[in-house]
């Protein structure tokens, strides 16, 4: 019986040694982001990424959290010397707990999706500033695109924003889109953002009542938020309140919607005021 | 633009609780009404939207305009083939407001294509829609301006057979280019439905090819400010022959059931059911009870306000009732303060009913007074009313007191305008040639008063007699206006040429009857403009003789014969008196200061001619004007000052102390004229003199006085004195308000022919032909009166060759005064020669 016991115990030893929470430093640890990723075995690891660039791919397919200099620092705040990483497509896939804060994603290239978060993923994105100078105009570039599945998503203080040189229109060098809920993300929660000069802050597809878009700042995006789908979105929602500045074209792009679509934004503001105190050759 | 659309796709956007807003490229206001609640308000941006929407709820539709320009205005298209339904309207009204929170269409334009604008219920049906309370505000609904074969397509307004709209408003709406402007249609029977508690104001129903307003149900209902103007006028070639006969403006054809209450106010209605049409007329208003129609359920109206109108310029103004059937009503219909005129016929065709400006084809009497039918003459205003109709009293004229609003008139209905007329006040009458007074026939007071304007037998003027004259009084006020107000007609008979003695008088204006301001000279007939005495208006007219009695006129001749007085440009309203120095003279025309008695100037405060003017002080301040010996001063009245009893001149010398002329021995010759040129010495009176100067009735008229100081150097002892103190010359009759008249009786007094013209002994050829100054140093001027509108005028040296010609124009009988230059000629004399239209004068002057 003792023996029994005593193994028993070093048994749980053993084991609470081989699932121990760790951070992993890149570059002091490990070359690279992936190096660290790839060295991960627990799902509350932290890859804690110094300030300096980083390229190359990122591929996360496991539990754990990239933390960059600027953690816990919104966007647009007053931020440290970034950890930026510089054309690093990620890709989150899996029905993965991910988190990444305080880093800068910076993209120059044709990539289509900066970031791409697999639909069974719950993601959290958070006080990164998302930055894009395209080396070529009119790219469909993409800072986040979620596909769709159940996997919760957050993202949050985070600044979108991109070179204004080439318009905010075909010839843009900013994001194409700032955030892409494509097909039909089932939660989502996009807070406390900051887009700004992106050809459409936030395209969303198949609009229903698990996205909630909240207490954002919109400023000089071409559109600030489009809806629709390949099937015409129905129903009829409310946005929640946010902070809409003149747009370059349009508050709202009804691009995809049926003709029941009814959205209700009299909770937001145009350039801090309400809506109904400007006249009507604005809101049209 | 804050929110896009995509074409195909729909959807829309809140941005201010209970508002919905549409844009063109997502075009679905249906959907926004669809989507709203009551309450709602749906905005339409500026754009052109190819739908028709059913505005199933009580919402606020509102548009950007109701222009035709996209850009900016809301511009709602739709054709019969679009919307798969030709019986229906662009809108379709299917919901109520309530009191105070109508269902409002505002700021659209509508442009249907063979349908209704805005419907209630389906064309030709009878859906028994019930709606009420609908506001239009600036709803432009336009057709295409396409006559109407038959099928009545395009509708502004429709409500169908058995169909109720109740309390609508309509504001600054137009409803033009349809076929009808608005279509109410009734089904004669049992059915009750109507259209009623109507306001419209500040609307347009115009260039309908049919009508503009076509109603078979109204009640209740006010027009205010419309203007119905060509609606099935010959510009649309209607040629739809069911139509075509009653093409009008407003056809209110009222089918079963008990109406009243219609008021159309302050609206225009021209050019309407003019052409080819039978029966056309601006306005008809007719309650349907003639059989066999209507007979089973007849209609009824009682009623009926049409005021501050103009109808005017159409094939017929208002018709009461349809043409052949008799109707019982319209009842108590009332039509007044319009203007109705100028509705005349058109059609080509002898089969319509009777034309004019008002034609009553019922039973019932209709009270239409107090209206301007385009003449005051009760004959000519009978000309245009048919049936029983009160038109009497009419407006007596047609002035509108604010052409914005309908017909504003500004005559008094029902007070007769005072009869204008004159009437001697004064006279006196001179003799004939041969010294007797003037034949009775001719002296007749009365035949003055009114102007025959005609020289034709018999008698009918007032001879005044060589230098006599008569005073007429009109009791209106002779307006000063444009041109010449008064024209004074003289009868002669034949056609006498125009000479030195011709017949002619001076003509004088008084507002007052005592201050006669001169307008000039009548020969023969004469006109007057009052500006010339700077008159705003007149009652007193003197025209006084001034014929030249010619040495071989026969015994009778009698000087000028006075027909009448015509008034040219109508009587004042405002009846201030133009300002005239009461009594004393006005100003100084002449004059130059003697010496003192040691031949010193006088000094400065003794010297200032202004204060012989006026009125005088009669009291012993330095307010005068010395004349020093030898000394003159003219002074010249605001009016003319006319003989009378006694005297009428009083001249005030200011003497410090009451010394009699016996000790203090100043004294002044006291000259007149009544031209500044020609003058008649009265006298010589001494300072101590308090009486008047009677100027005579050889003076008759003068506004002139001079008074030259005659005192003797001999008869006073101080160096400085300076002769006579002129404080001031009144005229006496100014201080009485009785007019200088010695008489209303015909005392043919004698008065002594006034041969004020005349310069030399040669008979005048030129009338008056003065020049002012001889001899002359550097320029000549001269003053005579035109005979013609040229004249010539030259100098001849004494060796008989013309040294200056030159041709003036100028009026007919115009006094011209003209400088001319002389000092390039030599010392010596002269003639001056002035030639006109055959006549002609010459007189010396010499050159220094």
């Amino acid at each position: 019986m003792k023996t029994t016991l005593f193994s028993l115990l070093i048994l749980l030893i053993l084991t609470r040694e081989t699932t121990a929470q760790t951070t992993l430093y890149v570059p002091g640890s490990y070359p690279s982001i992936q190096a660290a990723v790839n060295a991960s075995t627990h799902p509350l690891d932290v890859v804690e990424v110094a300030a300096g660039t980083y390229a190359g791919a990122i591929n996360i397919s496991k539990s754990l959290s990239i933390h960059g200099s600027n953690l816990g620092i919104a966007g647009n705040g007053i931020r440290l010397a970034e950890s930026v990483l510089s054309n690093a497509k990620i890709t989150i896939s899996g029905a993965n707990t991910v988190t990444i804060d305080g880093i800068k994603i910076f993209q120059s290239d044709n990539t289509n999706d900066a970031v791409l978060l697999g639909g069974s993923s719950i993601v959290t994105i958070q006080n990164c500033l998302v930055e894009r100078f395209g080396i070529s105009p009119g790219i469909i570039a993409r800072a986040i695109t979620t596909s769709s599945g159940s996997g919760a998503k957050t993202l949050q203080k985070n600044l979108f924003t991109g070179d204004l040189s080439g318009g905010l229109f075909g010839s843009h060098k900013t994001w194409n889109s700032g955030i892409y809920l494509n097909a039909a993300a089932s939660t989502v929660q996009i807070k406390n953002n900051v887009f700004k000069n992106c050809r459409t802050a936030i395209n969303i597809d198949d609009f229903n009542a698990g996205i909630d878009v909240t207490g954002n700042e919109f400023d000089n995006n071409g559109t600030h938020m489009a809806f629709g789908g390949v099937v015409p979105t129905s129903g009829q929602f409310v946005l929640p309140a946010n902070s809409f500045k003149s747009p370059g074209d349009a508050i709202i792009n009804l691009s995809n919607v049926n003709i029941n679509f009814r959205l209700d934004i009299t909770s937001s503001t145009l350039n801090g005021l309400s809506f109904a105190s400007y006249p009507l050759t604005n809101l049209f | 633009m804050y929110h896009r659309g995509r074409s195909g796709r729909n959807g829309l956007v809140t941005y201010v609780p209970n508002n919905q807003y549409v844009i063109p490229v997502n075009p679905s206001i249906q959907s926004a009404v669809n989507y709203a609640v009551a309450g709602h308000t749906i905005h339409v941006a500026p754009g052109t939207y190819s739908q028709n929407f059913n505005v199933t709820l009580k919402v606020n539709i509102i548009g950007s305009g109701s222009g035709s320009d996209p850009a900016s205005n809301t511009v709602l298209t739709q054709t019969a083939a679009g919307a798969g339904d030709s019986k229906i309207g662009v809108v379709q009204l299917n919901a109520s407001g309530s009191i105070g929170d109508p269902v409002l269409i505002k700021d659209i334009r509508i442009q249907p294509v063979g349908m209704a604008g805005i419907s209630v219920g389906k064309f030709t049906q009878s859906t028994g829609v019930n709606v009420s309370h609908v506001s239009l505000d600036n709803v432009h609904v336009y057709g295409t301006y396409q006559p109407s074969a038959c099928s009545e397509q395009e509708r502004g307004l429709y409500v169908d057979l058995t169909s109720l709209l109740s309390n609508l408003t309509i504001t600054n709406s137009a409803f033009n280019g349809l076929v009808y402007g608005w279509y109410l249609q009734k089904a004669v029977s049992a059915d009750a439905s109507t259209v009623t508690n109507v306001s419209v104001s500040n609307t347009e129903f115009k260039d309908n090819t049919s009508k503009g307003l076509y109603a078979e149900k109204l009640n209740n209902a006010t027009f205010d400010g419309c203007t119905v103007t060509n609606n099935g006028d010959a510009a649309w070639g209607n040629t739809c022959v069911f139509f075509k006969p009653f093409l009008a403006g407003f056809d209110i054809n009222l089918k079963s059931g008990s109406y009243q209450n219609i008021s159309i106010r302050n609206s225009v209605f021209t050019g309407n059911g003019t052409g080819e049409a039978k029966e056309g007329a601006a306005l008809v208003i007719k309650a349907r009870n003639d059989a066999p129609a209507y007979a089973s359920f007849p209609a009824s109206l009682a009623n009926v306000l049409v005021e501050n109108c103009i109808i005017s310029g159409n094939e017929r103004g208002i018709r009461l009732g349809e043409p052949d059937k008799s109707n019982a009503g319209p009842t108590n219909v009332v039509i007044r303060n319009n203007a109705i005129n100028a509705n005349l016929k058109t059609y080509s065709g002898t089969d319509g009913t009777a034309y004019g400006n008002i034609i009553n084809l019922t039973a019932a009497t209709t009270t239409a007074t107090c209206n301007w039918y385009g003449s005051n003459v009760a004959a000519n205003v009978a000309l245009g009313i048919f049936g029983p109709v009160v038109y009497v009293p009419f407006l007596e004229d047609g002035n509108d007191g604010n052409v914005s609003i309908g017909f504003q008139p500004t005559a008094v209905c029902g007070v007769t305008p005072p009869v204008c007329l004159f009437r001697v006040v004064c006279f006196q009458q001179g003799l004939t040639h041969g010294g007797a007074p003037v034949p009775n026939n001719r002296s007749i007071l009365s035949s003055a008063e009114v102007a025959q304007k005609s020289d034709t037998p018999p008698i009918n003027f007032y001879s005044l007699g060589f230098g006599g004259y008569i005073t007429l009084r009109s009791n209106c006020p002779v307006k000063n206006g444009q041109g010449n107000d008064i024209k004074v007609w003289e009868t002669t008979y034949g056609a006498n040429p125009i000479n030195a003695f011709s017949e002619r008088a001076r003509v004088y204006a008084s507002q007052d009857g005592i201050h006669f301001l001169l307008l000039g000279i009548a020969t023969y007939d004469g006109s007057f403009d009052l500006n010339t005495a700077g008159l705003a208006w007149a009652s007193y007219f003197r025209i006084q003789d001034i014929t030249t009695d010619k040495p071989t006129n026969p015994a009778l001749a009698d000087g000028y014969d006075v027909d009448g007085i015509e008034v040219l440009n109508g009587y004042a309203d405002n009846t201030t008196p133009t300002p005239i120095m009461q009594g004393g003279a006005s100003s100084v025309c002449g004059g130059m200061q003697g010496k003192t008695k040691n031949f010193s100037t006088i000094s400065p405060i003794r010297s200032q001619p202004s204060k012989a003017t006026g009125l005088p002080q009669n009291n012993n301040t330095f307010n005068f004007y010395s004349l020093g010996f030898g000394g003159d001063i003219c002074l010249k009245f605001d009016f003319a000052v006319f003989d009378g009893p006694g005297g009428e001149l009083k001249v005030i010398e200011t003497t410090f102390g009451n010394s009699t002329c016996n000790s203090y021995k100043e004294r002044a010759e006291i000259a007149v004229s009544f031209d500044n040129v020609s003058w008649n010495v009265l006298g010589v009176y001494c300072q101590d003199f308090a009486g008047s100067i009677d100027i005579t009735p050889a003076n008759s008229g003068i506004q002139y006085v001079r008074v030259r100081d005659v005192s003797l150097r001999s008869d006073f002892s101080s160096n400085a004195a300076d002769g006579y103190d002129v404080d001031a010359v009144v005229a006496m009759s100014s201080f009485s308000s009785t007019p200088p008249c010695p008489s209303v009786t015909n005392g043919r007094i004698a008065t002594s022919q006034p041969e004020l013209f005349d310069q030399n002994n040669v008979p005048d050829e030129i009338d008056g032909l003065q020049i002012i100054g001889n001899p002359v140093s550097d320029q000549l001027k001269i003053r005579f009166t035109q005979v013609a509108e040229q004249s010539n005028i030259s100098i001849y040296n004494y060796l008989g060759q013309q040294v200056l010609n030159e041709d003036h124009s100028g009026n007919l009988w115009e006094l011209k005064e003209l400088t001319l230059p002389v000092s390039q000629l030599a010392p010596g004399a002269y003639l001056l020669t002035v030639k006109s239209r055959g006549s002609k004068e010459t007189i010396p002057f010499v050159k220094l």
